[in-house]
């Protein structure tokens, strides 16, 4: 008769850039509260349940896959959360987001983007976006009242670009179910972004994509293209 | 939001609203605070064992700050993994032992070694007190070693540095301070140098020659010169030139290289706090992860009744969905309807 093993699995955490930040600026801006979990680096494909060993081993090519050490960049991370559903669950959940793709041509434009799930349901969003030297992001509608929702009903929005610095692109995340991006663009070149919008219940993302035309000088003095 | 079925007699039926979740929050009782832990480690550059035992500087600093002070590096200043691992000084109470480099004064002894004095002095004596003492003794100048903040992180290891020092004429010399051989979990702000090694203890430990004071939580040694120059033989000068430097600081470098060993630990306190991570069974059975589903269904139909996804990373977060630690773990874990895991998450910081 063997021993049954009671051994908790003890892992190292490293901080973020994001976690760093928070840190500096004071203890009580660190405060953790969730946790989720991923499997990111996993390809789900290698399953087989095809196996001749039976049931045991149809994961064994995942299972002895070794994982790479983690990095600090948050926006890198967690891409492929793992998910609480119901047993018997055929379809995966789908978000998508309107516009895909968006143009602003003068500074102070904006559009909104707006997210769905697929079915239709109403839940929370988090959107973040890649350039806050060049653009802005605010969640419009802070929350729909959904069902569903797991998490905090009072999530807030949650703005940390750093807001200076002309060269570093920092991100930005906020939380809602609407979201609108503006441009500060007033610089002589096109500047782009990336956001990303992920269903905070259910982990799916959809990304739009948009550019601020530059802000044409004319004559000594800026003109817009608008 | 996901569309499922219900397990209805065996057959499954289209439903179009679940409950799907992401996020889980922490319990009171699933985060620990586990207090303070101390951690010691090698003060050189990584590639460097727990011994430095070459010793470089850089031409461009001495001819431009070398009056002061030299920085010491681990390989050649030019290399691009140079980096400063000390640096030593010398001072002088009155001025002596470097040239009038400001001649322009009119006054005599306002010298580097004479700032240097009592720029350690301001810094390391109690308000109102202007001179070193070494075992009751009065220090007219010294020789000062001084680590590199970032390689002391909190405090120099007391007990656990080693320096030789060789005169080049057959004398050897090795110092440490005088807690070597002693456990002791709080560190005080002054400890005596005396000859000896981490290994042997103190020498002579009931009559020991005191060669100065370290004080670890500034991360720095201050030999007294006279006691180098009588019992290690290392010539330090403290004669006064007017236009040429005794070169004291040299003279000590050099006594350093010679010796070619130099043993240093710091001392850190790390505050940690441990993340119960408590994965329920049915929790976190299926994945988003694109290999999961083909356009949209499952890919493995095994899976509808029984859900088999992996755990490899562990995120942190505030409540703002914000990503504040991670942790990974090195073997996927397999999560199922039947299984249950729990993760001790520690976080340093």
């Amino acid at each position: 008769m063997g021993y049954l093993s009671n051994a908790t699995i003890l892992v190292d955490a490293i901080l973020t850039k994001k976690g760093r930040e928070k840190l500096a600026s004071g203890t009580d801006n660190f405060s953790i509260s969730l946790f989720a979990l991923s499997d990111d680096e996993l390809d789900y494909k290698l399953w087989n349940p095809n196996h001749t060993l039976g049931a045991t081993y149809y994961g064994e090519a995942i299972e002895h896959l070794p994982i790479l050490e983690a990095i600090a960049d948050e926006s890198l991370l967690m891409k492929y959360k793992l998910i609480s559903l119901p047993i018997q669950t055929i379809y995966g959940p789908t978000v998508s987001v309107t516009p895909t793709s968006f143009a602003l041509i003068s500074p102070g434009a904006s559009v909104t983007l707006t997210p769905s799930t697929y079915p239709a349901n109403a839940q929370l969003y988090s959107a973040t976006i890649n350039n806050t030297t060049d653009f802005t992001l605010v969640a419009t509608e802070q929350s729909t009242g959904g069902g569903g929702m797991s998490t905090d009903s009072g999530m807030s929005m949650a703005a940390s670009g750093a807001g200076g610095g002309a060269t570093v692109q920092t991100s930005q995340t906020a939380v809602g179910s609407k979201f609108k991006v503006t441009s500060k663009n007033y610089n002589n070149s096109t500047r782009s972004c990336i956001v990303t919008i992920t269903g905070i219940d259910t982990g799916g993302t959809a990304t739009a994509s948009g550019t601020a035309y530059a802000y044409v000088t004319s004559g000594g003095g800026n003109m817009s293209t608008n | 939001m996901a569309t499922s079925t219900s397990n209805s007699g065996g057959t499954a039926t289209a439903v179009t609203t679940v409950n799907s979740q992401i996020f889980t929050h922490f319990s009171d009782e699933d985060i620990i605070d586990s207090g303070q832990t101390t951690v010691t480690e090698n003060v050189w550059s990584s590639e460097i064992g727990g011994t430095l035992t070459a010793f470089f500087t850089s031409s461009v600093q001495v001819s431009s700050s070398g009056d002061y002070y030299y920085d010491v590096y681990q390989t050649t200043y030019s290399a691009t993994s140079a980096a400063v691992q000390f640096a030593i000084a010398y001072g002088n109470a009155q001025g002596s032992g470097s040239y009038e480099k400001f001649t322009n004064m009119g006054v005599s002894g306002y010298t580097p070694s004479k700032a240097v004095y009592f720029q350690y002095a301001n810094i390391l004596l109690p308000n109102g007190t202007s001179r070193f003492t070494v075992n009751g003794n009065s220090i007219n100048d010294f020789i000062a070693i001084n680590f590199q903040r970032e390689r002391v992180k909190e405090v120099l290891d007391p007990g656990n540095w080693e320096l030789t020092v060789d005169n080049g004429a057959g004398v050897i010399t090795t110092l440490v301070d005088s807690n070597t051989g002693i456990s002791e979990s709080s560190v005080s702000e002054t400890y005596d140098i005396v000859s000896g090694s981490i290994s042997s203890g103190i020498y002579s430990s009931t009559s020991p020659v005191y060669y100065g004071k370290a004080y670890p939580k500034y991360g720095m040694l201050i030999f007294d010169a006279r006691v180098l120059k009588n019992s290690a033989s290392i010539d330090i000068a403290e004669t006064e030139h007017s236009s040429s430097e005794s070169n004291n600081i040299g003279t000590m470098f050099d006594a350093i290289k010679a010796g070619a060993s130099f043993t240093a630990r710091n001392k850190q306190t790390i505050a940690s706090q441990y993340y119960f991570v408590r994965v329920k069974n049915n929790k976190y059975n299926y994945s988003n992860n694109p290999t999961y589903w083909v356009t949209g269904s499952l890919r493995f139909a095994d899976f509808v009744s029984d859900p088999v996804s992996y755990i490899t990373t562990v995120g942190l977060y505030n409540d703002s969905t914000e990503l504040l630690a991670v942790a990974k773990i090195s073997q996927p874990i397999k999560k199922t309807k039947t299984t249950e895991s729990l993760i001790r998450v520690c976080l340093n910081f």
